[in-house]
Parts: C-alpha cells; structure tokens; sequence
C-alpha cells in the first residue's frame, strides 16, 4: 500500500527522492515528514544594542497582533482562525488555528520608548533598544606613568 | 486585491530550492467543492518571487526558496532554517491550465478548478407522457 502510494514519476527527480514528500490529493494518509515546529517558531538575537525578536505567524495581519512592551518584558498576543471555507469539504487539515499568548524575557532591560515592530509575509520582527544604563560601556584603560 | 493578475505566481522552477539546504515540508489543507479543489500552504518568510508551481504528470509541487537571515548572538533558535517543498499527486479531472495561485501574509493559496467535463451535471427527468 505504502510502495503503491509512493511513486517515482521522472528518473531526474532521483535526487530529490529523499527530500519530496508525495501526498495523494484524495486520500488521508499519513506519512512522516518534516514539519515546522510545533507552536510557535521564533528567534532571539542580540546585536550588542537591540534584541530581534523574530516569530513565524502565516497568516496573521498586523491588525490581528498585539505586542506590549516593559523593560522587562514583551508580550505578544494574536490569534488566527483557520477555516474550511464556505462549502468546501476537507480532505486534509494540517494548519492550526493558532492563539497566541507569549511573554518573552531578557537579559538586560528594556526601553519601551525604542521599539519596532514590523510583519512582512508572515514574520513578525519585533526591534527592542537595551535601556542606555543596561548597555556595556567599554572602559579605556589608562596606563599609569610610574 | 485590486488587480487578480497581482497574485499570480510565477510558476518557472526556483532551481536553487533544496540541493544543499534542508527542506521543509509545509503544513497544508486541501478542501474541494464542486468547482475545485484548494489547497492552502503556510510559507512564512517567503516572498512571491521565490515561490514555484509545477504541474506535471498529474503532480503539484509546491517549492519554495526562504532564507532566515540571524545576525547577532543567538539567544533562541526555533525557527527552522531550509527551504519549502511538497509534491502533491492531483487528480486528472482538474484543468491545469486554470490553476491559480496567490500569496499573501505568508499564506499560499493555490485553486485548482475541476475541469468542465468533470463536474457533476443534474440531468432533469423528463416525464414522458
């Protein structure tokens, strides 16, 4: 069943024979695969001034995205409501519907004042300045005449 | 949505997805009415001009090229690195000269009309005097 499933159509596609996932339209059948990670996929950065923050969110609009900022913490808030259209029939449904409640800390303080937030083909990249006392300052060192 | 042909996507082979780089497969739903099916794909991070259709021998593939670029100390890494591909076996009755796709929010959406012969027709039944 599995073999009959699980077809080469074309010699060339050889190379790709490890990575394609075939999936027959009308059947629901499962096979394992690669998925993205489950819940939320995000990325903390820190550039020496800023940390990005950067989050996976297809099919969320700015307008469905809250983010709240302290010098503590960001909260993220969205929520996205994936639906069988209007009389359509489901053969397979595989993206969730996703609520989104998240609180992320960081090693330094913020400053609230100096943030962007920007969501560009579902990526949301959230910019937070360190608060200025929170930044390392480099000493110089003097040498001292004996 | 002013302009429909805004959201057509090129459907030339981006030859750069897969090789060396991981690949990821895309969560996705397939609905079907009478009209068509649909398929509906999540590629977050990736632009329109990097997203491929194929059609070919009764197979759809979806590919697509992203790159997640991290500059900076990495204080938490979840998102996947690698590129988009799917193939999609379609049944013969769609019309693959109609297929259509849009990309928006990281959403794909890809419709795949049923060919005119393949739709249900109600036959009325005469009443034969």
């Amino acid at each position: 069943m599995f073999s009959q499933l699980f077809r080469v159509a074309d010699p060339y596609h050889d190379l790709h024979q490890l990575q394609r996932q075939v999936d027959a339209l009308l059947s629901d059948w499962a096979r394992p695969q690669r998925r993205p990670t489950a819940g939320l996929a995000f990325d903390v950065l820190d550039d020496g001034e800023h940390y990005r923050l950067v989050a996976d969110v297809p099919g969320l609009r700015a307008e469905d995205l809250e983010v709240e900022v302290t010098e503590d913490a960001v909260a993220i808030r969205g929520v996205r409501k994936v639906a069988v259209p209007e009389g359509f029939s489901v053969h397979r449904r595989e993206r969730e519907s996703l609520q989104l409640a998240r609180s992320f800390t960081f090693p330094s303080k913020l400053d609230p004042e100096k943030v962007e937030a920007t969501l560009e083909q579902g990526v949301l990249t959230i910019t937070l300045a360190k608060r200025a006392d929170a930044k390392p300052r480099s000493v110089t060192v003097r040498s001292v005449a004996a | 949505m002013t302009n429909p042909n805004d959201d057509q996507i090129d459907t030339r082979p981006v030859h750069e997805v897969g090789g060396e780089r991981p690949v990821l497969a895309p969560a996705v739903d397939i609905f079907e009415n009478a009209e068509e099916y649909r398929l509906v794909a999540d590629l977050p991070g990736v632009r329109r001009e990097d997203v491929g259709i194929d059609l070919e021998r009764g197979e759809l593939t979806v590919f697509a090229k992203r790159d997640v670029i991290r500059e900076g100390e990495a204080l938490a890494l979840s998102r996947r690195e690698g590129d988009f591909r799917r193939v999609f076996r379609i049944p013969e009755e769609v019309d693959a000269g109609r297929v259509e796709a849009s990309l928006d929010d990281g959403v794909l959406q890809v419709r795949l009309p049923k060919s005119e012969r393949a739709k249900p027709r109600r036959i009325s039944v005469k009443a034969v005097a």
